[in-house]
């Protein structure tokens, strides 16, 4: 026979919180997670880095069906879109159902116009790069000061 | 009806270690993961994106499967925009006794690792013949 322990619960609930605070966070400061679960975030998620050549576009999005896989991109818009395939097996047969699958679109916009026709894309381990140049008008130009 | 008979072990989740409580200097993440059974035994698919073959540690003692990878941190470039960080993958799972520890298989592509656990021979669901007269 079990009775429902107040005391008992409320001492769970919180090392649970307290647990969920611990993995969130390195030295109090909220960590991103690294991936996202079945949620209403973007995906992929997206890391944009630049020089003075090119931007660079990392997504983070495992299991990808290369073929589904495709990168549009047009002055300064990006557009990933692809599919994970979904897995098919009976849903009373998962033990443990924690990854996301099925379409899914993303549109960024960039810091700068791109010359679309040089993007190169490479889908390694999960994680696309993405490669575009940046438009020559965009680049930085470098001035001479005269010196009299 | 499908009827799950090896166990999954969830409630037993706090006896196994997680990287991240131990003094680690790197940081660990759990990986999200589908398990799911078929006849022939379970099937266990890891999202594990920038994890290489080199990466990947995946070693079963004691009854307890763990998977470990690690990810190259890459330079520290200054980022436009930053959603993600590279961090390395840690779980544990504890493996139930009717699984076939000798011929567990382990393949990866495109960063989801997929490993199958046969069920051991003996367990195996078997037909059995009704003869009528």
């Amino acid at each position: 026979m079990s009775i429902w322990n107040f005391l008992k619960e409320m001492d769970q609930l919180q090392s649970q919180i307290g647990e969920l605070a611990r993995l969130n966070s390195v030295a109090g400061w909220p960590r991103m997670s690294f991936l996202p679960g079945v949620s209403s975030r973007h995906y992929p998620m997206m890391n944009i880095s630049a020089d003075d050549q090119n931007i660079y576009v990392e997504a983070l999005a495992p299991g990808l069906d290369s073929q589904s896989l495709k990168v549009t991109a047009v002055r300064d818009k990006l557009t990933i879109s692809g599919e994970k395939a979904t897995t098919k097996v009976a849903s009373e047969k998962f033990h443990r159902n924690e990854r996301s699958a099925g379409k899914f679109t993303r549109t960024i916009e960039l810091p700068t116009q791109i010359n679309p026709d040089q993007v190169a894309a490479e889908y390694n381990s999960g994680i696309l790069k993405i490669t575009l140049p940046k438009a020559e008008e965009a680049k930085p130009r470098q001035i001479e000061i005269k010196v009299n | 009806m499908a009827e799950k008979t090896i166990p999954a072990t969830q409630n037993n989740e706090n006896q196994v270690v997680k990287r991240e409580i131990t003094r680690h200097p790197e940081a660990y993440v759990t990986p999200l993961t589908d398990i799911y059974e078929e006849e022939n035994g379970l099937y266990v698919m890891c999202d594990l994106p920038g994890v290489n073959k080199e990466g990947l540690r995946i070693k079963v003692e004691n009854g307890i499967l763990t998977i470990e990878g690690h990810v190259d941190s890459t330079n520290d470039t200054s980022y436009l925009l930053r959603e993600f960080e590279p961090a390395n993958y840690f779980r544990q799972f504890e493996l139930s006794e009717s699984v076939d520890q000798e011929k567990i298989n382990a393949e990866m592509k495109n960063g989801v690792l997929s490993i199958f656990l046969p069920r051991a021979e003996a367990l195996k669901p078997r037909t059995i013949e009704v003869k009528i007269n």
